[in-house]
């Protein structure tokens, strides 16, 4: 390879008669930077195979509350105004009058744009910032809520669903690419 | 809404500019079927961020002129500093020498001695590698050729 870089630039030198305005040792940091831009590239292409830009086993997730009666499978890197889903299962346990109760704290709330709730909700309240989505249950079978949303804001954002207002409920920290 | 459409903008030209930068010369630059066709491909992913959701024309004449403007600046920002236009333009490069094809640029380049002889043929209507006095890979990707003064015979 240095040979032929020698004897490339000898014959660069002699092209006395064309006048053309060229940098071999810029040209030569320019193929280098290029490599190096084509495995980064590749590198972008595996991570977003993987997930790291959402749908995918970095980004498939899940999280229960403290004493196991909330579940959601959601995702960890989401895309901003994309169309994402996070399942809810609440164990009978919660249950109260035949409803399941799932509150979204005010700090998830406020990055849900929420655009449909499976099955739909016997009741949607606020309570201090706080969204609580009320849900009509069969018997002790657990309830299973999916809510489709779409993500709003940048960043980095964290929060709380929980089976109630007064219970511990599952965090979730979820990142929003711009 | 205005900022939103001039961010997007300076956005997406930016990641346009530094991608087919970064991605080299020839990226592009024959326009094959294929390549019209990746094209085409490519602006129609652009579209969605450039405008988002939103489709008012308010927002297409503020995205075309922050484009626009982005390159009659970038072009005064070129003619201003050698350097810039050289770091965002690359610069041409000699890949035949009085007939003798320099192996280094071509295999960092990727460009066989059948696109030169290719060019040669196209531009020029010479046949052989040795009739070609210079070859040089322009900026835009295309391989421009200066045949020899005085042609050789035909064998």
């Amino acid at each position: 390879m240095s040979i032929s870089e020698k004897e490339s630039s000898e014959l660069l030198t002699r092209a006395e008669d064309l006048q053309l305005d060229q940098d071999l040792r810029f040209q030569r940091r320019e193929w280098r930077i290029e490599r190096v831009a084509w495995w980064l590239a590749l590198l972008v292409i595996v991570a977003a195979l993987a997930g790291l830009f959402s749908n995918g086993p970095l980004s498939n997730t899940s999280a229960a509350s403290p004493s196991g009666d909330l579940r959601v499978d959601y995702q960890h890197f989401v895309r901003h105004l994309g169309q994402n889903s996070l399942s809810i299962t609440v164990q009978p346990t919660a249950f109260h009058d035949g409803l399941a109760t799932i509150v979204l704290d005010s700090s998830i709330a406020a990055t849900l744009q929420i655009t449909s709730i499976l099955p739909q909700p016997q009741s949607m309240s606020s309570a201090g910032g706080s969204t609580v989505i009320q849900v009509a249950t069969v018997g002790d079978a657990p309830a299973q809520v999916l809510i489709q949303y779409a993500a709003a804001g940048a960043g980095l954002h964290t929060g709380t669903i929980s089976s109630g207002l007064d219970r511990h409920g599952a965090d979730l920290w979820e990142f929003v690419y711009p | 809404m205005g900022v939103d459409a001039v961010l997007r903008a300076v956005a997406v030209y930016g990641a346009l500019l530094v991608i087919l930068r970064l991605s080299g010369k020839r990226t592009l630059s024959e326009m094959t079927t294929f390549n019209f066709v990746l094209l085409l491909i490519i602006s129609e992913a652009t579209q969605q961020a450039l405008l988002g959701q939103d489709f008012s024309v308010t927002m297409a004449v503020l995205v075309i002129l922050t484009l626009v403007a982005l390159d009659r600046v970038s072009d005064a920002l070129r003619y201003k500093f050698p350097r810039f236009d050289r770091i965002s333009n690359s610069e041409p490069v000699l890949i035949v020498n009085h007939g003798e094809p320099l192996e280094e640029v071509m295999r960092r380049e990727h460009i066989s001695v059948e696109e030169i002889l290719s060019a040669a043929r196209e531009t020029q209507g010479i046949g052989r590698l040795d009739q070609i006095k210079y070859a040089v890979l322009e900026t835009s990707g295309g391989i421009s050729v200066v045949p020899q003064e005085q042609p050789a015979e035909a064998q």
